[in-house]
């Protein structure tokens, strides 16, 4: 006996870029089905780069307004549309963290913050597979070693050009230069054995 | 090759070069195909950094006020201009006026016609209901069966074990999660075709050479299914998992092309 979730029940199982497609014809349903995707992960990666709830928050509101505004400049050939709505987080996430000087807390801490509290109306088919990139990323990221991963940590989290975190880390250029080649090849091949989906 | 601007590389794909920075780079590829793949593969592997991060889920308030937002913008931005009057609705619009001496006629008829009209809608409505009713309920059972499949993949107790696509699907690919504590398990796949009417897949668990049953799903259009296995899976006990194509009921034992396999050790 078993239960079973039938994909074909669920209605929100457009493509990530036909769904933007939509948007910028001003399709205000397609554009809820996004926000009910990324939501979650948006607003994750805003509060571990900017270490503060409220902030995260109005990062995840620009962000996705931006998305609304500026549907018709996304150009599906220029990336997935995750690399578009990712990197509009991240940007905001680093503008506001300097912007407001505010004090960031470890990964390892805003982590500790979270709670998972699934949706259970979303689309599961989507919602899994975002849950496990987000688990084949942290096994692939836990895999570096301490050195490269902080060295990726503050280059993406923090926004920190190569010169500050040689700063920072008291290293010469060159060496955080290795750390960082390094440690993009190693989450390459990692990601790759794990089958990572883009 | 040029080492220097090559070391930029790295930075470029994580976002933090200047300008200048970012301008050598560009020009420096724009002549050099093979280290224009090189920055396309850093940068595809930085595009996985944003899944370093938990997801969590923002706040309903959220989602209204900008949804609110939104919906005040489109109808701003997309609903079209009233339209102008055409010559026949002018033309009709000129007869109006005379129809004022066939008034009782008129309210008879329209009053026979309101009466007739909400009849069948009241009987359309009764149908509607009991249809909705049906179909709320049905929600109700995903909803539960859903909120299982999402626990399970949030459990830090779930095994997760590798299933690979074979020759005749070889793009297939998942994860089998299964709670050891718990015996709940639930199968992630994705890639797998879309299959003709009358057939499904099914998803087995292998112990020694004897398959067992363990649930039927069908793949949304981008090839990917969940799907929660209801009995208890203890891993231990069995040796490997596998997917094949069945005809729609399910079958007793595989009979038709394996699509998936991957082992549980």
């Amino acid at each position: 006996m078993q239960v079973f979730v039938k994909p074909a029940m669920v209605i929100k199982e457009w493509s990530d870029e036909q769904l933007i497609a939509q948007v910028a014809r001003g399709d205000t349903t397609a554009y809820e089905m996004l926000y009910d995707r990324y939501a979650a992960a948006g607003l994750g990666l805003a509060l571990k780069i900017t270490g503060d709830q409220a902030l995260a928050e109005e990062v995840l509101q620009e962000t996705f307004w931006r998305v609304w505004r500026k549907a018709d400049l996304f150009q599906n050939q220029r990336g997935a549309f995750t690399s578009w709505f990712f990197g509009i987080a991240r940007n905001l996430s680093i503008d506001m963290l300097r912007r407001r000087r505010t004090q960031v807390q470890p990964a390892d801490e805003s982590d500790r913050m979270i709670e998972q509290t699934a949706d259970p109306s979303l689309d599961v088919p989507e919602t899994a597979w975002l849950r496990l990139k987000h688990q084949q990323m942290r096994a692939a990221i836990e895999s570096l070693p301490d050195e490269q991963r902080y060295v990726i940590e503050l280059a993406y989290f923090r926004g920190m050009t190569r010169q500050e975190i040689a700063q920072a880390t008291g290293e010469p250029l060159g060496t955080v230069h290795t750390r960082a080649r390094l440690a993009l090849q190693k989450l390459r091949d990692e990601l790759q054995l794990q089958g990572f989906e883009d | 090759m040029d080492e220097n601007i090559e070391e930029l590389f790295t930075f470029y794909a994580l976002g933090v070069v200047t300008e200048a920075e970012r301008k050598q780079v560009d020009d420096y590829v724009a002549s050099d195909p093979e280290a224009r793949l090189r920055l396309e593969e850093m940068i595809h592997t930085a595009s996985a950094l944003p899944y370093m991060s938990e997801p969590l889920e923002p706040p309903p308030a959220l989602k209204q006020t900008l949804m609110d937002r939104v919906h005040a913008d489109a109808q701003k931005r997309f609903t079209p201009p009233p339209r102008e009057e055409s010559g026949w609705s002018r033309f009709m619009n000129s007869l109006l006026p005379r129809a004022g001496q066939f008034l009782p006629q008129v309210v008879a008829l329209l009053s026979l016609f309101i009466t007739l009209a909400v009849s069948a809608w009241a009987i359309s409505m009764r149908n509607e209901l009991a249809r909705l009713q049906e179909q709320t309920a049905l929600l109700q059972r995903e909803i539960a069966a859903q909120r299982v499949v999402l626990a399970q993949l949030a459990s830090p107790n779930s095994q997760v074990f590798l299933i690979s696509g074979t020759d005749h699907q070889p793009q297939a690919h998942g994860r089998f999660l299964a709670d050891s504590e718990t015996g709940s398990a639930v199968l992630v796949v994705s890639g797998l075709k879309q299959l003709e009417a009358g057939k499904v897949y099914e998803f087995w668990l292998i112990q020694g050479d004897t398959p067992i049953a363990a649930g039927l799903f069908e793949v949304n259009e981008e090839g990917r299914a969940v799907l929660q296995v209801s009995q208890a899976v203890i891993p231990d006990s069995y040796d490997a998992i596998g997917v094949s194509i069945e005809p729609e009921a399910g079958s007793v034992q595989p009979t038709g092309d394996i699509v998936m396999l991957g082992g549980l050790e």
